[in-house]
C-alpha cells in the first residue's frame, strides 16, 4: 500500500481512457500525455493501459508501505526518494518505508507515476471499461475526484519482469513550441486571412487551460459570419474558435460535441507537446499534411517498439 | 469538399479531415429530422458493415465524426466508402424508437427562470408550462456533458436568449430552454440556459447497465408534476423503486 502524504494540486488516477461512449456524451479522459503514460507502464513491463497517476504542476508526496519498482515519465518535477535525486524515464527501486517527493517543476506540466503491476482496479471506480478519473462527471479513479491526503493506493500484485528496453525521453519544450496542424474541418467558416494569422502569429498559453482544453491568447481569428456551428463532434487537438477569436485546443476531458467552428487540428505526433504546455508558454503553428502526420506518428511508435 | 451533391433539392454532403485520425462528415447546413435520420442511417450502415479500424462514431444533428486508426484504414478509404453509402439508397425509414417520459416540476425553486421566460415571451407561466409540455421532443444528439440530450422541435413562442452571464452551477435535473432548443442537465454543471423546471429522475448514471434512457432518434415528453410528487418520485429514485416510463413508438 502507498499512502498519500500530500496530493499536489491535481493528481488523478488514469488508464488509457474510455472508448465508445462519446455518442452519449462521455469524454475519453485518460492521460493528457498519452505517450509518456504508455512509456511509464511499458518500461515497467506493465500493459500500456495499467492505471497510474497523473500529477499536474506539483508532484505528490507518497509513503511506500511496500517495496517495488516505479517509473516516472512526462515532464521533470525533480523526483526525490528519501531526499536523494531520482532519474526520470527509467525504472527505479523503492523500498518499504521510503518516501517519494518532488523538489519542484523543472520542465513540462504533467508527470506520470507508474508502479510495477499497476494500481489495483479493484478499489477504483470502474466505469465503462476504464478507471480514468473524469472530475466534471464525478466518476472514475477514486470516486471521481483527485487524490487527497490520507488516500491509500493499492497495487496489483500480478507483476511481470521488467523488460530490457530504454526509451529516450523527448526533449523538454523549447522557448517557442511548434505545433503542426492540418487545416479543417471548418476552416471555410473563417475569413480568408484567419489561417494565415494562425500560422504567422505567436500565441501564449492562458492560465485557464486545463484537461478540457489549452486556451491560447494572441491575434484574433475572425469568422466569416458567426462562431457558432450546429453542435458537432470534436477531437483531441481540434482548435475551436469562439466568438472572441481566441483559439482553444481541445484535450481529453473536452465535451464530446461542441458548438464552435474548428479551424484546424494539431497532429497526433504533437499531442505530447500540447499536454506539457504550461500557462505563459509560447506556441506557433506550422502546416502539416496527413502523410507527414502519419510518418511522424510512426516515428513516435517506433521509439517504443 | 463536396462528395456528391445528388440532385438540386438534396442537401450537400461534405467530408473534411479533423486531424490525422478523425473524419468529419456534414449533411446540409440545417437542423431537420430528415437530415438527422440520414446521419443515423449512415451510422447504422457503418456499424452493420463493421469497418476495420473504426474507433468511435460520434453523430450529431447533421454531422458524423468518425475516429479511426490511420494504420488500419486510410482517410481516402473511409471517404470513398462514405461516398458509396451516400450515393446508395440510405435507408431512411424511421427506426422503431422510444419515448421517454420525464416528470418535471416547473417554476419556483425548481425552475428559477420561469418568471423571466414569462416576462420575455409575454406568455403566462401556466401557458409556458403547457406549451413546453405540449410537444414530444426529438433527441437529435447527446453531448456537451454525459447524457445531455440536445432536443429539437420546441415551440417558437418560447424563444428566449441565453442568460447574459452563465450560471457557475446549474443543479442536476434542471429542465432548461435556450433560443429554439430545450434540454435537461443530467448532472450539475455550468450553464447558460434558462431553467424552467427540474426532474427528480436520474437521466445519467454511469454505473447503470444502460447509463442513458435514450439515444439519438428517440423522443422525450415532459409531464408536469407538483412539489409533493417531485419529493415522492425522488424518494423512489433514491431507493431504486422508480421505474422510468418508456413507451415504444413506431
Amino acid at each position: 500500500m502507498i499512502k498519500v502524504l500530500s496530493p499536489g494540486p491535481l493528481t488523478t488516477v488514469q488508464d488509457l481512457g474510455r472508448s465508445g461512449y462519446q455518442s452519449i456524451g462521455v469524454p475519453e479522459s485518460g492521460p493528457m500525455d498519452r505517450f509518456a503514460a504508455r512509456c511509464a507502464n511499458l518500461l515497467l513491463g506493465n500493459t500500456e493501459n495499467s492505471p497510474l497517476l497523473e500529477a499536474t504542476l506539483i508532484g505528490p508526496t507518497l509513503q511506500f508501505e511496500v517495496g517495488g519498482k516505479i517509473c516516472i515519465t512526462g515532464g521533470n518535477f525533480r523526483p526525490l526518494l528519501e531526499g536523494q535525486s531520482l532519474g526520470n524515464w527509467k525504472v527505479v527501486n523503492v523500498e518499504e518505508g521510503n518516501r517519494l517527493s518532488f523538489k519542484g517543476r523543472k520542465s513540462g506540466a504533467r508527470i506520470y507515476l507508474a508502479f510495477q503491476g499497476g494500481i489495483s482496479r479493484s478499489i477504483l471506480d470502474n466505469v465503462m471499461g476504464s478507471v480514468s478519473t473524469y472530475i466534471p462527471g464525478g466518476f472514475g479513479g477514486i470516486r471521481g475526484r483527485p487524490l487527497k491526503k490520507g488516500d491509500e493506493i493499492f497495487l496489483d500484485d500480478s507483476i511481470s519482469d521488467v523488460p530490457k528496453i530504454t526509451i529516450t525521453p523527448p526533449d523538454s519544450l523549447p522557448e517557442i513550441v511548434k505545433l503542426r496542424i492540418i487545416p479543417g474541418p471548418q476552416d471555410n467558416l473563417f475569413n480568408e486571412d484567419a489561417l494565415k494569422v494562425l500560422i504567422t502569429s505567436t500565441y501564449s498559453v492562458s492560465i485557464s487551460s486545463n484537461r478540457v482544453g489549452i486556451r491560447l491568447e494572441g491575434p484574433s481569428l475572425s469568422h466569416k459570419k458567426r462562431a457558432d456551428v450546429i453542435s458537432d463532434g470534436t477531437a483531441f487537438g481540434a482548435i475551436q474558435v469562439p466568438g472572441d477569436g481566441q483559439p482553444i485546443i481541445l484535450a481529453c476531458d473536452r465535451g464530446t460535441t461542441g458548438g464552435y467552428a474548428k479551424i484546424a487540428t494539431v497532429i497526433t505526433a504533437d499531442h505530447s507537446k500540447l499536454a506539457q504546455l504550461i500557462p505563459g508558454n509560447m506556441v506557433r503553428f506550422e502546416y502539416s499534411e496527413t502523410k507527414t502526420a502519419l510518418f511522424e506518428m510512426t516515428k513516435v511508435e517506433e521509439m517504443i517498439r | 469538399m463536396p462528395v456528391n451533391s445528388q440532385s438540386d433539392n438534396e442537401p450537400v454532403f461534405n467530408v473534411a479531415p479533423m486531424g490525422d485520425s478523425a473524419i468529419h462528415l456534414t449533411i446540409g447546413s440545417e437542423i431537420s429530422v430528415a437530415i438527422n435520420e440520414k446521419i443515423m442511417a449512415l451510422l447504422s450502415k457503418i456499424q452493420e458493415q463493421n469497418w476495420v479500424g473504426i474507433r468511435e462514431l460520434v453523430p450529431s444533428y447533421n454531422t458524423l465524426v468518425i475516429h479511426y486508426n490511420p494504420f488500419a484504414i486510410t482517410y481516402g478509404e473511409i471517404r470513398s466508402r462514405l461516398s458509396i453509402l451516400i450515393k446508395g439508397q440510405l435507408d431512411n425509414k424511421q427506426r422503431s424508437g422510444k419515448l421517454v417520459v420525464i416528470p418535471t416540476c416547473y417554476g419556483g425553486r425548481f425552475g428559477p427562470d420561469l418568471e423571466s421566460v414569462s416576462e420575455l415571451t409575454g406568455i403566462s407561466c401556466n401557458d409556458v408550462i403547457e406549451i413546453h409540455c405540449g410537444t414530444d421532443y426529438r433527441v437529435y444528439a447527446l453531448g456537451f456533458s454525459p447524457g445531455f440530450p440536445y432536443l429539437g422541435g420546441m415551440d417558437d413562442r418560447l424563444f428566449c436568449p441565453r442568460l447574459d452571464s452563465p450560471r457557475v452551477e446549474v443543479p442536476g435535473g434542471s429542465v432548461a430552454i435556450a433560443e429554439t432548443q430545450t434540454g435537461v442537465y443530467p448532472s450539475s454543471s455550468p450553464g447558460g440556459w434558462r431553467l424552467i423546471g427540474n426532474t427528480p429522475i436520474n437521466l445519467f448514471d454511469p454505473f447503470r447497465d444502460s447509463p442513458c434512457f435514450y439515444i439519438p432518434g428517440d423522443y422525450v415528453r415532459f409531464v408536469p408534476i407538483d412539489a409533493e410528487q417531485f419529493g415522492q418520485i425522488k424518494d423512489d429514485v433514491n431507493c431504486g423503486r422508480y421505474k422510468v416510463e418508456i413507451i415504444d413508438i413506431d
